[in-house]
């Protein structure tokens, strides 16, 4: 077989390849050595200062937190210091950015809306992440302290040294120059400055990279997710959402259950019943058994319209046929109360579970801004922003909503586990509001 | 006769005094949940209560046990459980005290109201009322028995309706033969199943559970 070569047609070959990133030329090299060595000094430069900060963050957060402690406003501020450390790393895993070209993956445990003060309280402190924080803060202001120090003098020196004769010249005479390892008192002397300057730099930036790197490394260590811990939450949440739909499907089994034994199979039996009356007196009272026909008839077509109405409850057809705005519509219009709509962005393009999960949180809000409110009207807003998708409905009800209910939990659990957040606000005296975000992209 | 009825869902219960009301039962008390049912049976004295299985709070079976409440206070008060499916634990709940007087059927035993007339009145006699669904349940469950295994076709659905709580005389009826004819049926599926012949219905029927609920 031939080797390619860069006239035959096709793919491009491993020679193309090659000729369209040539490998740099010593000059280029050197350039972005030095490039490099910019940044890494910047880096650390700014690492110093940030260290500064990190320094008086700490300490002061510490103090504060642990001198209020025994109050109850120490549990805002604990939270709040929290928050601050969060600032400051945020700050730091910006700035690692200079070395590796991005920023460290921020990840803390989120915080539902709507948590009290305590659940955020132990939310924030089970998050191994705020201690993470800390121990970057703490390691921080020592290391990174003593690492700017250490990358500025050095590149000071360097230069110190190679500009020696500039110095020298307008130096009062006799006046010597200090470099700690000796000084310059004569013109031969800051000759050899500027020589030995020269040779170190490689050696300086050799040395602005190992710390970067160092520093960079540490930031990693303490502010990227940790692996392990990050995988084992993961686990943990898919735990309690798999949990959240089996709990949500059986919910809805019972649902279904209930509204079959007490829906159409008791208007069957009630039509069983009413035809076998008729049956027996037909022959003595034929006036008496039409009656009881007519209204079995009438109970066999309330059954279907029952049994019609919990198919759609299943899987709304309305939805595969035309669509979510259109299914949304569907339960404004069928709802007793008057119901306005609004809806905003592409609600076309959802994934499915997604669009089931919307529907269901508007028909189980409107059911109970229908049946338990009191409301006279009520609002279905869903607006889709890029990959979220945020349902909101509202009735001018009387509120006083039970969380634990099971329609409402069932929604919860159901929203939870498309990874999405559930609110539910409802004071007494109203209005009710229903708040639901679900990831979509 | 008088007679409790309790059922939650209005349309049943409504349904259901017509029903006795026609067949000239005199109901002295129509109620929707356990508390109610415990009173009335208290004040009015029934002669036998028509209770359904599941009724609110919770739907599960809270019948059941108000009226097995019911007879510890009353006992021998005539009780016939209305079910929308077989549960094999009720029927033995209910049939463990042996006192006669019960009855469990299926909902759907109202659409042929005469025969549920007869079996409401079987079990106010102190007689068994048990679902050919549960029955065939039981009798299901016990395939394989090689005692099972010797009936013939026509006993097994002699023995069926013996579980049932029906007399000769029923089984007669239903199956068109003597009540002759039924006797020796039913003292051969007696031999065969090796229980002691006796000519009280319950006891019969009794007798048949027993073995069929045995191991």
């Amino acid at each position: 077989m031939q080797p390619p070569t860069s006239t035959t047609a096709g793919s491009p070959t491993t020679a193309e390849t090659a000729i369209l990133e040539p490998s740099p030329s010593p000059g280029r090299r050197v350039a972005r050595a030095f490039r490099r060595a910019g940044i890494d000094l910047l880096y650390l430069s700014l690492g110093l200062l940030s260290a500064i900060v990190a320094f008086v963050v700490w300490v002061a957060g510490l103090s504060i937190t642990l001198s209020l402690a025994p109050f109850i406003v120490g549990f805002a501020v604990a939270i709040g210091c929290a928050y601050v450390f969060r600032l400051q790393a945020d700050l730091d895993r910006r700035l690692a950015r200079l070395v590796t070209g991005e920023t460290i993956e921020r990840r803390y445990r989120e915080v539902p809306a709507g948590t009290g003060w305590l659940g955020r309280l132990r939310i924030v402190l089970g998050d191994s992440q705020t201690w993470r924080d800390l121990a970057w803060l703490v390691v921080h202001s020592v290391v990174g302290f003593g690492l700017g120090v250490a990358a500025i003098t050095a590149v000071a020196t360097v230069l110190g040294l190679i500009v020696a004769p500039a110095w020298w010249f307008y130096l009062p005479d006799g006046e010597p120059m200090t470099f700690g390892i000796f000084d310059v008192d004569s013109t031969g002397h800051a000759l050899l400055a500027t020589a030995i300057g020269l040779a170190a730099v490689p050696l300086a930036l050799a040395l602005l990279r190992l710390m970067a790197c160092l520093e960079s490394r540490i930031a990693h260590a303490l502010l990227a997710p940790h692996s392990r811990r990050e995988l084992e939450q993961r686990v943990a949440h898919l735990a309690t959402t798999r949990a959240g739909l089996a709990d949500a499907s059986r919910a809805d089994l019972e649902r279904i259950e209930r509204d079959l034994h007490d829906g159409a199979q008791a208007r069957i039996v009630a039509l069983a019943m009413e035809l076998g009356m008729a049956e027996e007196t037909v022959a003595s009272d034929p006036e008496a058994a039409r009656e009881m026909v007519a209204r079995a008839r009438a109970e066999a077509l309330t059954a279907l319209a029952e049994l019609r109405d919990l198919a759609r409850g299943l899987r709304p057809a309305v939805l595969a046929e035309r669509g979510l705005a259109a299914a949304i519509e569907g339960l404004a219009t069928r709802s007793a109360i008057p119901v306005s709509t609004r809806m905003r962005g592409d609600l076309d393009d959802l994934p499915q579970r997604i669009e089931v999960a919307a529907y269901y949180v508007v028909a189980e809000a409107l059911t109970n801004a229908n049946k338990h409110s009191g409301a006279t009207g009520a609002m279905a807003a869903l607006e889709r922003a890029g990959d979220r998708l945020t349902i909101e409905v509202t009735d001018n009800g009387g509120g006083g909503a039970d969380p634990a209910g099971s329609g409402l939990d069932g929604l919860r659990r159901r929203v939870a586990a498309l990874d999405g957040t559930f609110e539910l606000r409802s004071p007494r005296g109203g209005p009710t509001t229903i708040r639901a975000e679900l990831p979509c992209g | 006769m008088r007679v409790i009825v309790c059922e939650d869902l209005a349309l049943l219960r409504d349904g259901l005094v017509r029903l006795l009301e026609s067949h000239d039962f005199e109901v002295v008390a129509a109620v929707s949940d356990a508390g109610a049912f415990e009173r009335k049976v208290e004040e009015r004295e029934p002669d036998v209560c028509i209770v359904d299985v599941r009724l609110p709070p919770d739907f599960t079976d809270e019948g059941v046990r108000a009226a097995l409440e019911a007879r510890r206070r009353h006992p021998g008060l005539p009780i016939l459980i209305l079910s929308q499916y077989v549960e094999q634990s009720y029927a033995r709940e209910l049939l463990a005290e042996g006192n006669g007087g019960v009855g469990y059927l299926l909902k759907d035993r109202v659409a042929s109201p005469a025969q549920f007339v007869e079996a409401v009145r079987r079990v106010a006699g102190g007689g068994t009322a048990l679902d050919p669904e549960a029955v065939s349940l039981l009798l299901g469950r016990r395939r394989g028995d090689e005692r099972l295994d010797r009936l013939t076709p026509r006993e097994r659905e002699v023995l069926a309706l013996i579980a049932e709580g029906r007399s000769n005389a029923g089984i007669a009826e239903r199956i068109v033969v003597t009540e002759r004819a039924v006797e020796k049926h039913v003292s051969s599926i007696l031999g065969k199943l090796e229980l002691v012949a006796n000519s009280d219905d319950h006891r019969r029927v009794l007798a048949v559970l027993a073995w069929l609920e045995g191991s």
